[in-house]
């Protein structure tokens, strides 16, 4: 590690053509929003909190959630995963939430 | 009070950085002794995490750990700036 | 594996900053100067500093005014003077969302001559002065500068050995550089504090899972059930008379326990009229959002807010956290030194990238994206901070009778930075831009005390220290040290042996 100069890191990753790069920007902007909506919307049926409490704790956490998902976005090792993991996982969380809907919505 | 905070920062990230070696040559022209080091560093440490205390009691539980972290981060920028400054290489 | 994630967190930490940079910058100046803008408010108000706040509110004045200007408003507002900024403020909102506001002497209840005050930084700072739209673009650009940090540090975890290293002697790139990690990484607890509770004040603006889960997409329930706000429809019926309000403060206070701060009327034509009143957040860090209301005919008691839960209680905290309205002029200090440390950051960031690529930046000209991206670098960088010294000369130069003042002083802001903007980019060219706009500044902010003494030496320093109002003298003395700072920033040149340095690298195949 010691041997990485500062000049190498900014090479840049491998796939630095346009294309590419606007399908993780996208899949970040995105697919990172449907995660942090899904787990809003998870929480708020999942935190043991009054109804109130819920969707406001569960809101504030979002944010964290789409900056982590930006993250993985440009970190994952191809552009199908980029999409598929957040748009999977907001899926899953949704598809859960939906299922009980007079537990999310709860005093 | 607040301007005491930053000062007491200030000291301590001085002196944690004067328990680095190269920081030490930089700003006094000769290397530390290895128990001198560890002197200095504990001593910046020590002054670094009393700053919290001294926070609390002055500002209570909601606005103490707030004045202790902006302590840190202008104590530190201040230190950086004066080693600038005060470097010898 | 790991060599590549450190690249793609270096790409994503440079180009999610250079994209907002810009945009950043202007936030965060606007952020900073916006830590004292009700001081500024008092001090861009010469006509009322012989005047002092009077201890009980005069609403009642400041309602009269509201009546003459918006009978039919939505809402009228009134903020008492205090220790920060002693006019009495009138505001109103009307059905269609215009809003208006005047200044009154908080002894007399007269009008002073309008400003745009600290209060112009502190709107530009959190919607651009572009309402809703500019609102979005603010909270996108705070996700960004998240995502920028979180990068930053991703990448940094790796490079902490040089975490106490700033040699601002050295080579062009390496100072800006320097600077960027020192104020980045120093300030990090800050700027991720800054940045996240920036963006969570809007919240309920973009997540809407929750919302949509728990209140079936009614954000006017969830927030009923929140933050306990007292409302009541319309009756169609006009009101016969408006109940003094200023009567009304004292079991106001009584049911709060604290000062009341503001005074509002809603829908003041109709006999729904609700009066409210509540309280300053200088007590705590949490918002103190509490109200109590009264009847608009007949000034009985309606409700109070009960003490919010614990979901909202941290909202707030989180809130009080990024408006630095508690803590005394202590903690605003504190805040508004790390707040330049951001600008700082920010500046420097973007330094950074045209230096990394200064050769291919002089090859490919004025007009192309590396010649755009170094004429935005100085026309907001150099032209901003330019932009502001003009606004104060504006504020104490422009005729006190002059109609819609506080307009006037915007358009000086806006025409000055347009026109520094081009000048530097222009001058850029010859190498120029920065020093002279820097240069510019610091002679525009030696001026702005100058002029105060010539225009209102009451208002000025010697008299200001003399009577004690510090907070107005600090202004200046403020003012006066940015001069020196940016002086610095005109006239330092880096060594000769750095100048022929960087002559080499550019001539070099």
């Amino acid at each position: 590690m010691a041997a990485m100069r500062n000049a190498d890191l900014h090479r840049g990753p491998r796939w630095r053509h346009p294309a590419r790069v606007a399908t993780r920007v996208a899949a970040a902007v995105f697919g990172g929003y449907f995660l942090a909506h899904a787990t809003t919307a998870f929480l708020t049926l999942a935190l043991p909190l009054a109804k109130a409490d819920r969707v406001i704790f569960a809101s504030l956490l979002s944010f964290g959630v789409w900056a982590a998902a930006a993250v993985y976005v440009f970190a994952a090792a191809s552009a199908w995963r980029a999409w598929w993991v957040p748009v999977l996982a907001g899926a899953a969380l949704l598809g859960i939430t939906l299922l009980f809907p007079g537990l999310a919505a709860r005093p | 009070m607040a301007v005491l905070i930053v000062l007491t920062c200030l000291l301590g990230w001085a002196l944690l950085s004067l328990g680095l070696a190269r920081h030490h040559i930089a700003l006094l022209g000769h290397e530390p002794a290895l128990q001198r080091t560890r002197r200095l560093r504990a001593a910046g440490w020590i002054l670094l995490a009393l700053a919290l205390p001294a926070c609390l009691g002055a500002y209570g539980w909601g606005q103490g750990p707030i004045f202790w972290a902006s302590g840190l981060v202008l104590g530190a920028i201040l230190w950086v700036l004066l080693m600038g400054m005060l470097s010898r290489s | 594996m790991k060599e590549s994630f450190l690249k793609s967190m270096a790409w994503l930490h440079t180009w999610s900053g250079l994209l907002v940079g810009w945009l950043l910058f202007v936030i965060f100046v606007g952020g900073t100067i916006a830590c004292f803008d009700a001081e500024l408010d008092d001090w861009m108000r010469p006509a009322l500093h012989a005047t002092a706040a009077p201890q009980t509110p005069r609403f009642d004045a400041a309602f009269a005014l509201s009546r003459q200007q918006a009978p039919d408003a939505h809402v009228w507002w009134a903020h008492r003077g205090d220790s920060r900024d002693r006019a009495l403020e009138s505001y109103w909102v009307l059905d269609d969302g215009t809003e208006g506001q005047v200044a009154l002497d908080p002894g007399t209840g007269e009008p002073v001559p309008g400003t745009a005050g600290g209060e112009f930084f502190f709107t530009l700072h959190y919607n651009l002065h572009a309402g809703l739209p500019g609102m979005y673009l603010v909270g996108l650009a705070g996700m960004l500068m998240l995502v920028a940090l979180i990068a930053g540090v991703l990448i940094h975890k790796r490079i902490f050995k040089d975490f106490f290293t700033f040699r601002p002697r050295a080579r062009g790139q390496r100072a800006w550089l320097d600077g960027h990690n020192v104020t980045g990484v120093l300030g990090l607890p800050f700027h991720l504090m800054i940045a996240y509770t920036g963006v969570a004040i809007f919240t309920a603006s973009y997540m809407f899972g929750g919302i949509n889960a728990a209140y079936d997409g009614s954000v006017e329930r969830f927030f009923a059930e929140a933050g306990d706000f007292y409302e009541r429809p319309e009756t169609g019926e006009p009101l016969q008379r408006l109940h003094p309000v200023d009567p009304l403060v004292a079991d106001a206070e009584r049911r709060l326990g604290v000062p009341v701060d503001w005074a509002s009327v809603h829908h003041p034509a109709d006999s729904s009229a609700v009066i409210a009143f509540g309280t300053d957040h200088s007590r705590r860090v949490a918002w103190d959002m509490r109200q109590v209301s009264y009847d608009g005919e007949t000034g009985a008691f309606l409700h109070q807010s009960r003490e919010p839960g614990a979901g909202y209680t941290s909202y707030a905290y989180l809130g009080g956290m990024h408006m630095a309205q508690f803590g005394g002029p202590a903690l605003r200090w504190l805040y508004f030194l790390m707040g330049v440390a951001g600008c700082v950051m920010i500046a420097s960031g973007l330094q950074v990238w045209v230096r990394k690529r200064e050769k291919r930046v002089a090859q490919a000209g004025a007009l192309s994206g590396y010649g755009l991206v170094l004429g935005l670098n100085v026309g907001v960088v150099a032209g901003m901070p330019l932009a502001c010294v003009a606004m104060l000369l504006a504020n104490r130069l422009l005729p006190a009778a002059l109609p819609d003042r506080a307009a006037s002083e915007v358009a000086v802001f806006c025409a000055s930075w347009i026109l520094a903007a081009l000048w530097g980019a222009w001058r850029t060219r010859r190498g120029r831009g920065w020093r002279e706009l820097f240069g510019a500044t610091a002679l525009g902010l030696v001026a702005v005390p100058v002029v105060n003494l010539a225009a209102t030496p009451d208002s000025a320093l010697p008299a200001t220290l003399a009577r004690g109002e510090l907070a107005l003298a600090a202004v200046d003395l403020t003012l006066l040290a940015f001069a020196t700072a940016f002086g610095w920033l005109a006239l330092r040149r880096p060594g000769r042996a750095v100048q022929a340095e960087l002559q080499a690298r550019l001539e070099a195949p």
